[in-house]
């Protein structure tokens, strides 16, 4: 297959002839869409000059790029020393009851993936989680439902179905 | 016209600094007599949201204020600095936290508008690069920052000067100046507080640095955890562009250097210097055997400087006010001040700046505050999840590169992370070396199988199925790894559990009793 012409063919023109801008490409592109299709990697192969044997040992080794479409919202609860230190086990059991579901898994509803991260650099705020790019700090059990479920009303992160609304990060609302 | 600070930190705004700031927006709209300036975080996260107010007697502090208490405070006089209880904290440089301190790298951090060249220049940023444009030549420079003493502060603590030195030393067509700022190590933020709030800080010091060692392009590899911080030095590349402090002739002096902003995305290891480089040509974060050392094959093969950015913000202040007077603060080998980032189970914890030479326990409890009531102190780790567990009859050791490393501990990139008596000490170890495990680059079979190995060995301790000689086989791995490991990662891996079981026998104790 191919990549039609669009964004994600302009970001792959643009770094043509420049294996060393492999993974800033690889960043590009799931910015754009989402996720990066096996489509964007035989093209990126071509562009770039890197095998495709190459470009997917990148992928792998990144735990932030990912090859299938993220749900709706991305729910990550640090797990990093403060967090630890704090009750980060109770947020996370509180999420895992609420989502029903275990971390690196994706509710069936698709609404919701759920994660442990180490350190989201809030540290005298533990604990903490990260609703998409929002941080939250100071997270109590008796809160976090009601966080998970405001992050429910907001709109989706990025579009499973349409990877072009999918708004880059700016920080502005982090 | 009065101006209203609030930060827009993301940490000041995972409690609720961003509702504040909106809420003032739309009073200022309707009663247009004040502005509303957005700044980093000064580090005192137990008083935000902070609302500070210029007043005459200097800023005055409102802490803990939520987004509906804004209409009432400013009825009550915010804007003239009125005390009104409970936020009221008076002058903030006057509060018990900051009064102890020493700022000279977060000087400018949550005082001026974040993001704006023109209050930068204001608080006498840019003063050091056209001191080192003018009057100082390369060689002056780096003599300046060899006389201050300064020591990296991502955790190695070479002395920055020297590596400057090499790399001025040799010639190339093409060198390089990397700001790490991939703070990787749980329990740290320092870095990140800066690139949200003094991110011209950290430009001035990269091309300062570029112009001592004679480099044309600069890279900020920031972890993909910090997009804010992304965000804000993305957009301060720009401003200084445009300011004429970045591009082809930087304020018209024929000195060319352009920074680009790159992030990481999500490993660790990229955090280690070499890994970083990898990452920066495109590839896998893979660890490089050293030597050579970046200063003389670095990025794309070619002479390169990689600093934290801490130690980058720290050289304007230096070269205004001299090495000297840097090197006149701080301890032995230690000179100047280091900004270390309390965190855990603490009253108060937050980012503190002190000269080196204070102990480390007027640090947790002075600034600290202390555990909370109720608790009791467990173990402190300093110096990120690599660093050693320390008892609380440790921490008498003096804030001191030397001191610590001595004691068999590590300052590293001065993150201080307390645990009270409600962590599990086997689950605090496996925990630690699973991380590792998980962490770990893959390169070399010592940090690859042994933190794995390791980690499962741990495991089963903390689910009480403990094997006879267990904490021996521990040993055995942490020799291997320890000695030959390719990277600190591996090498460090092993040194939390092993002061573990050299300074708190009785979390194994039950292990022993399982033999």
């Amino acid at each position: 297959m191919e990549v039609h012409a669009g964004p994600v063919s302009e970001i792959i023109a643009r770094h043509a002839g420049h294996p060393e801008m492999a993974l800033v490409a690889l960043q590009e592109i799931q910015a754009q869409s989402g996720y990066i299709a096996v489509e964007a990697v035989n093209a990126l192969t071509k562009a770039l000059g890197v095998p495709e044997g190459e470009l997917q040992s990148i992928i792998t080794f990144y735990t932030e790029l990912r090859t299938t479409p993220p749900a709706q919202h991305r729910i990550c609860v640090c797990h990093g020393d403060s967090c630890a230190a704090t009750g980060a086990d109770r947020i996370s059991e509180t999420v895992e009851a609420h989502l029903g579901i275990a971390p690196n898994q994706t509710t069936p509803d698709c609404k919701y993936s759920y994660e442990h991260v180490y350190c989201l650099g809030n540290c005298a705020l533990s604990p903490s989680m990260a609703i998409d790019e929002q941080v939250v700090g100071r997270c109590r059990p008796d809160t976090v439902v009601q966080q998970l479920e405001r992050a429910s009303e907001s709109p989706a992160w990025h579009s499973r179905q349409d990877g072009s609304v999918y708004p880059p990060g700016d920080g502005s609302h982090a | 016209m009065i101006d209203v600070y609030i930060s827009a930190d993301m940490s000041s705004r995972s409690i609720g600094a961003r509702d504040v700031e909106n809420t003032l927006r739309s009073e200022q709209e309707r009663r247009g007599d004040f502005r509303v300036v957005t700044t980093g975080s000064r580090g005192a996260f137990f008083l935000e949201p902070l609302i500070e107010v210029a007043t005459a007697h200097g800023r005055v502090g409102y802490a803990n204020v939520n987004a509906s208490d804004v209409a009432a405070l400013l009825e009550q006089g915010l804007l003239e600095g009125a005390a009104i209880a409970p936020f009221s904290i008076g002058v903030v440089t006057e509060h018990p936290f900051f009064k102890g301190q020493q700022r000279i790298t977060f000087q400018r951090c949550g005082v001026i508008e974040t993001g704006s060249i023109e209050a930068y220049e204001n608080a006498s940023g840019y003063a050091g690069l056209r001191r080192a444009l003018s009057e100082l030549g390369p060689a002056a420079i780096i003599d300046q920052v060899k006389r201050s003493g300064l020591r990296g502060r991502g955790g190695a603590a070479f002395p920055t000067g020297i590596k400057w030195q090499t790399v001025a030393d040799i010639v190339s067509l093409k060198k390089y100046v990397v700001a790490n700022g991939d703070e990787g190590d749980p329990g740290t933020y320092a870095d990140r507080m800066l690139m949200e709030g003094d991110p011209f800080a950290l430009l001035e010091g990269m091309t300062i640095c570029a112009r001592a060692v004679g480099a044309q392009q600069g890279y900020i590899y920031i972890r993909a955890e910090y997009p804010r911080a992304q965000a804000v030095m993305k957009q301060a590349v720009q401003s200084a562009r445009d300011a004429g402090y970045l591009g082809a002739s930087i304020l018209d002096s024929g000195f060319a250097f352009d920074v680009d902003v790159r992030s990481g995305a999500g490993a660790y290891v990229c955090g280690e210097e070499t890994a970083l480089l990898e990452s920066l040509e495109g590839k896998r974060g893979m660890v490089r055997p050293k030597p050579p050392y970046p200063a003389i094959s670095g990025l794309f093969g070619q002479p390169t400087v990689i600093n934290n950015v801490t130690t980058l913000a720290t050289i304007p202040s230096i070269i205004v006010d001299g090495g000297d007077q840097y090197g006149s603060i701080g301890a032995g080998r230690s000179r100047g001040t280091i900004p270390l980032q309390l965190a855990g189970s603490l009253r108060t914890p937050g980012l503190v700046e002190v000269p080196f030479g204070v102990t480390l326990r007027e640090v947790i409890n002075t600034y600290g505050g202390g555990v909370p009531e109720g608790h009791q102190l467990l173990a402190v780790q300093v110096g990120g999840p690599l660093g050693d567990l320390m008892p609380d009859s440790g921490l008498d050791l003096p804030i001191d590169f030397d001191a610590f490393s001595a004691a068999g501990s590590m300052l590293g990139h001065g993150g201080v992370v307390v645990y009270d008596e409600r962590t599990n000490p086997l689950q605090l170890a496996h925990r630690l070396m699973a991380y590792v495990a998980h962490e770990s680059c893959g390169k070399c079979a010592p940090c690859r199988l042994g933190s794995q190995r390791a980690a499962e060995i741990l495991d089963a301790m903390r689910r009480g199925e403990t094997q006879p000689d267990d904490v021996q086989l521990i040993d055995d791995i942490a020799f291997a790894m320890r000695g030959s490991s390719l990277c600190a990662l591996g090498m460090m891996a092993p040194t939390p559990v092993l002061s573990a079981i050299q300074r708190f026998p009785m979390w194994f104790s039950e292990v022993n009793d399982a033999k």
